[in-house]
């Protein structure tokens, strides 16, 4: 483990599983107090004990990011339990496929309120506590679909790559207006990682990889754990002077 | 200790962010290889690093290859390419004369991409490496009278594109870093302009030339250093090709509407 976050409280939604959890996992092994925040409260809990298993702290939460009041719960809680919050990684999302033709606005609602409005909710009442404890930072969770499409054919989801777009975009105002408060803002933007995110998609698999190695770079397939390194970086104060940035985590898709 | 084991080239490493790196990768645990124009302070840097100091113009075709020999010989290979070496001379395109023009592009972007090229069969003995091209904010965005050095900065992001792309699969990523502001005596030349300018002080010059960047501070180069350390290390090793911007946000806002704020 790199970066030092020891004596900080970091909260991580979606942590539940995938990206999310190994960040939880990661920030609570380089010394940071961890509030795993999931829709899920067992999922939240899983992630908990594996960091109480390997010594850390961690405390669960359950919250739906779409909802005010849960959020603002979880919140109380954290503080509550661990004392303060220095870092937000806003992590929790979805994805659903469907054309245009076929997207019904109850479909485009959840994608849009979980991946934006969700973290509009959240960074709307983790930032105060944030300035309050004397500044840290803020790592969204954008994609390379913010800068380009995807496999459009197979994967139709503009309601997905708009809500994407749009964190890419809040990313940088919320780093103009929290600049003051001492709290910097960044984004990362990761390509195909092996999580359980797509639904159906498997990237292990030989026919995935067929078709990723053509454009990813470094000869395989991401790992949460990989976006976990460049989260806690972000964090970190080694990047102290980074703020607004959108840093892409993608095995060198968007090069080309 | 992120870089055990690991041996490092970093050009322009005597003063600014080329020293500062040099002095944060040793604390990680790599041996580093010093390169610039002067001696004097590169051997300070190589003697408080434990490394070694190979004096040379980035526009001498005989000097990468030294650095690398050296680096090989001394270190048993090479793993890590840090090309920080630049200089800024100003100018509008109707102003710059080719002397200035040809002398920014040699060493701005043809002195990397000489570094790089000896240094890739290191890299390819070692089964992969990392290349880091210090870029500037000005390979991003326009800054007023620069036409050499922007169009050289720009050319590094590129470059990075295309390292990325024809070596990944050797195992070999490439990653530009684009800073904005940080003191350095580079920086300091430009600062003090202002400074005589507006008749006001260097730390004063600073803080003007950076009050509209959300951060509201120039970067120290320790700042930097630790930014190039993240892209050299496998911390980095699902990234490749990517523009890591350092500026303390000032490529994302509209620097001429922060000049009503009434922040001091």
């Amino acid at each position: 483990m790199s970066f030092d976050h020891s004596g900080r409280t970091a909260f991580v939604t979606g942590g539940g599983s995938g990206i999310g959890r190994a960040v939880a996992v990661r920030l609570a092994a380089e010394g940071a107090s961890v509030a795993v925040v999931d829709v899920r409260l067992d999922a939240a809990q899983e992630t908990a004990s594996m960091i109480a298993e390997a010594g850390g702290i961690a405390v669960a939460f359950d919250a739906d990011v779409r909802e005010r009041a849960e959020i603002e719960d979880a919140r109380d809680g954290a503080l509550a339990a661990l004392g303060h919050i220095r870092y937000l990684v806003n992590n929790a999302g979805l994805v659903r496929m469907s054309t245009l033709d076929e997207l019904e606005e109850e479909e485009w609602d959840l994608v849009l309120d979980t991946n934006l409005k969700g973290m509009y909710l959240v960074t709307r009442a983790v930032a105060p506590t944030i300035a309050e404890a004397g500044g840290g930072a803020i790592v969204n969770l954008s994609t390379i679909e913010s800068e380009v499409v995807v496999a459009s054919q197979g994967h139709p989801q503009v309601h997905y790559n708009a809500s994407k777009g749009g964190v890419k975009m809040l990313t940088k105002a919320l780093a103009v207006e929290l600049a003051d408060r001492s709290i910097r803002v960044n984004a990362v933007a990761p390509g195909p990682i092996a999580t359980s995110f797509i639904p159906g998609g498997d990237l292990r698999t030989p026919e995935a990889w067929a078709f990723l190695k053509e454009r990813i770079l470094v000869g395989r397939v991401g790992e949460p754990e990989d976006v976990a390194a460049a989260i806690s970086f972000l964090l970190s104060d080694d990047a102290s002077f980074i703020t607004g940035a959108q840093l892409p985590v993608d095995g060198g898709w968007l090069t080309r | 200790m992120r870089l055990e084991g690991k041996v490092a080239i970093v050009s322009g490493g005597g003063t600014g962010i080329g020293a500062a790196t040099a002095r944060r990768f040793a604390a990680e645990g790599a041996r580093v290889v010093v390169t610039g124009r002067r001696r004097e302070p590169l051997e300070g840097i190589a003697a408080e690093t434990g490394g070694l100091a190979v004096p040379g113009d980035a526009t001498d075709p005989e000097h990468a290859p030294a650095a690398v020999s050296a680096a090989v010989e001394r270190f048993g290979g090479l793993d890590i390419v840090v090309a920080n070496a630049g200089v800024g001379f100003g100018g509008s395109a109707g102003e710059v004369d080719d002397e200035r023009w040809a002398r920014t592009i040699d060493v701005n972007l043809t002195g990397p991409l000489r570094l790089v090229r000896a240094a890739l069969p290191a890299l390819l003995d070692r089964g992969g490496g990392s290349i880091v091209l210090v870029s500037s904010i000005s390979g991003l965005v326009a800054s007023t009278e620069s036409a050499a050095y922007m169009a050289s900065k720009t050319g590094l992001v590129g470059l990075a594109r295309s390292l990325a792309v024809d070596y990944g699969s050797h195992r070999i990523r490439a990653n530009a870093l684009c800073p904005g502001w940080v003191i350095t005596p580079m920086a300091d030349e430009g600062a003090d302009e202002l400074a005589a300018a507006r008749g006001v002080t260097r730390d004063e010059a600073y803080r003007i030339g950076t009050e509209q960047v959300p951060l509201r501070r120039p970067a120290t180069a320790e700042e930097m250093a630790a930014c190039v350390l993240f892209l050299a290390s496998d911390e980095s090793s699902y990234v490749t090709g990517a523009t890591l911007v350092a500026d303390g946000g000032t490529t994302i806002v509209d620097a001429g509407s922060l000049a009503w704020d009434e922040t001091p």
